[in-house]
């Protein structure tokens, strides 16, 4: 997949032709996100009967500041949903418990992007929190922040001066968790000041 | 003797013909494998942030991003001067090196080494003082691509303990002579960011033991860990 | 200049994939006890060795072949039916299984490195005409020699080891005391970062203490969300300490039931209770001490009452001859801690060890001064405590170098280590 990905990205500039980009000092860019992603996580967890899903919407937003050069750098946060367990039957736990698993992300990224095709990579802390919501109405909320970064590259098309719209494919990591999300988004930016 | 002697007039000899000037490409790079124009001068100011693996670094370990300087100092024949400064406060390091540049068109090739004085000192919570001191010996290999202006390193390097020593007030509870730590493979790219300012980008995996970086966990077990390092500068 | 550009994100992609890749074998530490399957056929076929017999075999050894790995002399000693032998050189020890068969003994296990992580597999044997026959006759042999062999983790080991019996192990003899010196294991054993065969504070490696030559535990107490004091060091639960994908923050957050579904501990453990942990070592251990940690004020008035039972628990087991004395110290770690217990009406009574001061010490009427081993040997202050009646115990020794001067230098009546079987070889091999 990645590797396919790679070689599509290598053909891509063959087909292209140079076009100038609009050049001022600096560009501002705000990125809204909305995905599907699937986690990749050690289970650990026995429970009897259970409905899991490691499948989740990721809404994340972006803020780019892209100077004059290929380099831009931002902030991204958002919501990633990790993983969801519902219990059906278990000896020791309540049916209809359900335990969900959310990451919010603060990271700094760092982007690359060149004919609308972006690269960005980031690296931060994700506030990784788990909701464990038990049929009796006993709520356990628990947080605590986690080291990790990710990966991504996605391709925006210009419908105006001032908006784009594309699609990205990211890898969020929190090795600490032994937690990995892959996600397929559509994306809208914005540019915000050029 | 004789060889001090060469050595004191080749990289002084220099400075009577030539005067430290940018080089010819227009590139600015601290790191990059590619020789540049001798007597020149190029350096990186930043911080570098490791993160200790927590089976070692357990709750009571934070990690404090390490402030640094990086330099070059470019002499005839492809050679160069390196060094670095860093300090977080509770860790300080100094390094000074050297290393030769062959180019091919976009693609370079660097061989090099550092060593590294290291020294750290902490009042633990109940009021008692540590401190460790370091060599490391540090041989690495980098393979540049320049794209224009995006320049690209990928550095392979290995660390060789020449000496440390960890104490507790004065009592010294560790030490270590000539081991192989483990080695490292970094990634940097070093190109323009903001007008005329150019942004050093670095990711470093790392396995090693002992390392400089995590002495303030006094591990106790002899083995290797890996774990990453993250780098970020402005070049001077 | 543009396509170079583009170019140029691919490759940083490619790299960073590469560098991902790398980055992505964690830290995750695994276990390091080499699999005793192939060498458990030696056992096939034994019986027990009866205690006494056991006790004629324990003491110094000379080590007649094999002193490459395991340095010139050797310490055996038995926790029940295992025997251990605590090594000279690099922190070695081995666990080995035992049993009898036709006059001989016979052990099987492995040996390790305390401190990295080297290990191997092992086999003994104590031939009818070396001492055996004596030993199961319950006579003191005149010369006692083990002849066995190691190797690596993966092979039926062929190294020699020959071993040669030299004199009873070391005991110390002072009235004050009740002459007994603590080797007490930190975390139950050892920390995770030590790669034991069982998560730290579980009641698995509680019980596994003994092999590594503990006579005494220190063991960390938390409570859990519904108020049950439980085994654990820290204040969050985390990949260094359990498995779990849904066990996020601090422990104090999570029911006792929600932790034992949704979690274990490293090695697949579940986090025990304070109640689990005592009854195991009451039950199904021979230690003779458990300093338990208080991690948290609000936990004291429910170990207080567990400490009584379990003390009430091991007299009488002891009176019927059952087991050795045991004693349960609430360890006084901080000024918060302290505060508490002494709040606590009964804390006279109740034994405890004080790390903060010999005034606080003496205030709570604690039995066990505990100072921090940098501290040095305090060698007055720990014969003014023995004037009193009271002991001293050092933390958290495991330097080698440092435990041989503590033992041969200090006054100390017990050394919490994580390497217990260091402090064993050092302790025992004394004349």
């Amino acid at each position: 997949m990645k590797l396919l990905l790679l070689v599509i990205l290598f053909l891509t500039p063959q087909f292209l032709t140079a076009q100038d980009t609009l050049r001022g000092d600096y560009r501002v860019i705000l990125q809204a996100n909305l995905g599907l992603s699937q986690s990749h996580i050690v289970r650990t967890t026995e429970v009897d009967k259970a409905e899991y899903s490691p499948l989740g919407f990721l809404r994340t937003l972006r803020l780019i500041w892209r100077p004059d050069h290929l380099l831009g750098m931002g902030v991204e946060t958002g919501i990633l949903r990790v993983s969801n367990l519902i219990v059906k039957q278990d000896a020791s736990l309540p049916t209809g418990t359900t335990l969900e698993l959310d990451a919010i992300p603060a990271l700094l990224i760092f982007s690359m992007e060149k004919y609308g095709i972006e690269i960005t990579s980031g690296v931060g802390m994700y506030n990784y929190r788990v909701n464990a919501a038990l049929n009796d109405n006993e709520i356990t909320a628990s947080t605590q922040w986690e080291i990790g970064w990710m990966l991504g590259v996605g391709y925006a098309y210009p419908i105006s001066r001032s908006f784009s719209i594309g699609g990205d494919f990211r890898y969020y990591a929190i090795p600490e968790r032994q937690v990995s999300l892959t996600s397929l988004n559509a994306k809208v930016q914005w540019q915000l000041w050029y | 003797m004789k060889i001090h002697v060469l050595f004191v007039i080749y990289f002084f000899s220099g400075f009577l013909f030539s005067s430290a000037q940018d080089n010819d490409s227009g590139r600015v790079y601290v790191l990059f494998p590619q020789e540049a124009v001798p007597y020149s001068f190029s350096g990186s100011i930043g911080a570098t942030t490791t993160f200790v693996p927590r089976p070692i670094a357990e709750e009571e370990i934070r990690q404090i991003p390490i402030l640094d300087a990086n330099f070059r100092y470019n002499l005839p024949v492809n050679f160069a001067l390196t060094g670095r400064l860093g300090s977080n406060y509770i860790t300080n390091l100094a390094s000074i090196g050297a290393m030769w540049s062959i180019s091919y068109r976009r693609f370079s090739l660097s061989f090099g080494d550092y060593s590294t004085l290291w020294y750290g000192f902490a009042t633990m919570e109940n009021s008692f003082d540590v401190s460790a001191i370091g060599w490391l010996n540090t041989p690495h290999v980098s393979f540049g691509i320049a794209f224009d202006e995006v320049l690209i390193s990928v550095r392979g390097e290995l660390l060789y303990i020449t000496s440390r020593s960890t104490r507790v007030g004065d009592i010294e509870i560790a030490s270590e002579k000539n081991v192989v730590a483990g080695g490292s493979f970094g990634i940097y790219t070093e190109q323009p960011f903001f007008r005329n300012t150019h942004l050093l980008l670095g990711l470093k995996i790392n396995n090693l033991s002992n390392a400089y970086q995590s002495w303030l966990a006094f591990s106790t077990f002899n083995d290797r860990l890996t774990y990453p390092e993250f780098m970020i500068g402005i070049l001077l | 200049m543009t396509i170079n550009q583009l170019r140029s994100c691919i490759f940083i992609l490619t790299i960073l994939l590469i560098s991902w890749q790398l980055g992505a074998c964690n830290s995750e530490l695994r276990i390091i006890v080499p699999n005793t399957e192939i060498v458990a056929p030696a056992l096939k076929g034994t019986s027990a060795i009866p205690n006494i017999s056991r006790k004629l075999i324990e003491g110094v050894y000379a080590v007649q072949q094999g002193k490459a790995r395991f340095g010139d002399t050797v310490i055996l000693k038995h926790d029940r039916e295992s025997l251990s032998i605590f090594c000279q050189k690099n922190s070695t020890y081995m666990v080995l299984r035992s049993g009898m068969k036709d006059s001989s003994i016979l052990y099987a296990g492995y040996w390790r490195n305390a401190q990295s992580p080297q290990t191997g597999l092992c086999t003994l044997e104590i031939r009818n005409k070396d001492g055996a026959g004596d030993i199961l006759q319950t006579i003191r042999p005149q010369t006692l020699t083990i002849r066995g062999a190691v190797g690596g983790s993966e092979v039926q080991p062929n190294e020699p080891l020959i071993l040669e019996y030299v004199r009873p192990l070391f005991e110390r003899k002072r009235e004050r005391t009740d002459g007994k010196f603590w080797i007490i294991a930190h975390r139950g054993g050892g920390r995770n970062s030590d790669r034991l065969p069982f998560s730290e504070n579980s009641t698995e490696l509680i019980k596994f203490a003994g092999k590594l030559g503990a006579n005494g535990v220190e063991i960390d107490i938390r409570l859990t969300k519904d108020g049950i004091p439980v085994l654990y060091h820290d204040e969050n639960l985390n990949s260094r300490l359990v498995d779990g994908e849904y066990m996020v923050g601090a422990i104090g957050n999570y029911t006792f039931a929600q932790l034992q579904v949704l979690c274990r501990l490293k090695n697949g453990e579940r986090i025990p209770t304070l109640d689990d942990a005592l009854r195991t070592i009451v039950d199904s251990t021979n230690l003779t001490s458990v300093w338990l940690d208080i991690k948290e004020p609000a936990a004291i008035e429910k170990i207080i009452a567990m400490q009584k039972t379990y003390i009430e628990r091991a007299q009488l087991l002891q009176a019927a001859g059952k087991r050795d004395t045991l004693e349960i110290f609430s360890g006084l770690a901080t000024d918060e801690i302290y505060q508490a217990f002494v709040a606590h009406p009964e804390h006279l009574q109740i034994p405890s060890i004080c790390e903060l001061s010999i005034s606080q010490t003496q205030k709570a009427n604690s039995k066990v001064f505990a100072p921090r081993w940098t501290l040095g040997s305090l060698q007055n202050e720990v014969n003014s405590l023995h004037s009193e009646n009271r002991r001293a115990f050092v933390w958290t020794l495991d330097q080698p170098e440092f435990i041989v001067q503590f033992l041969n230098e200090g006054n100390y009546d017990g050394i919490l280590t994580n390497y217990p079987t260091v402090v064993a070889y050092n302790y025992y091999i004394r004349r």
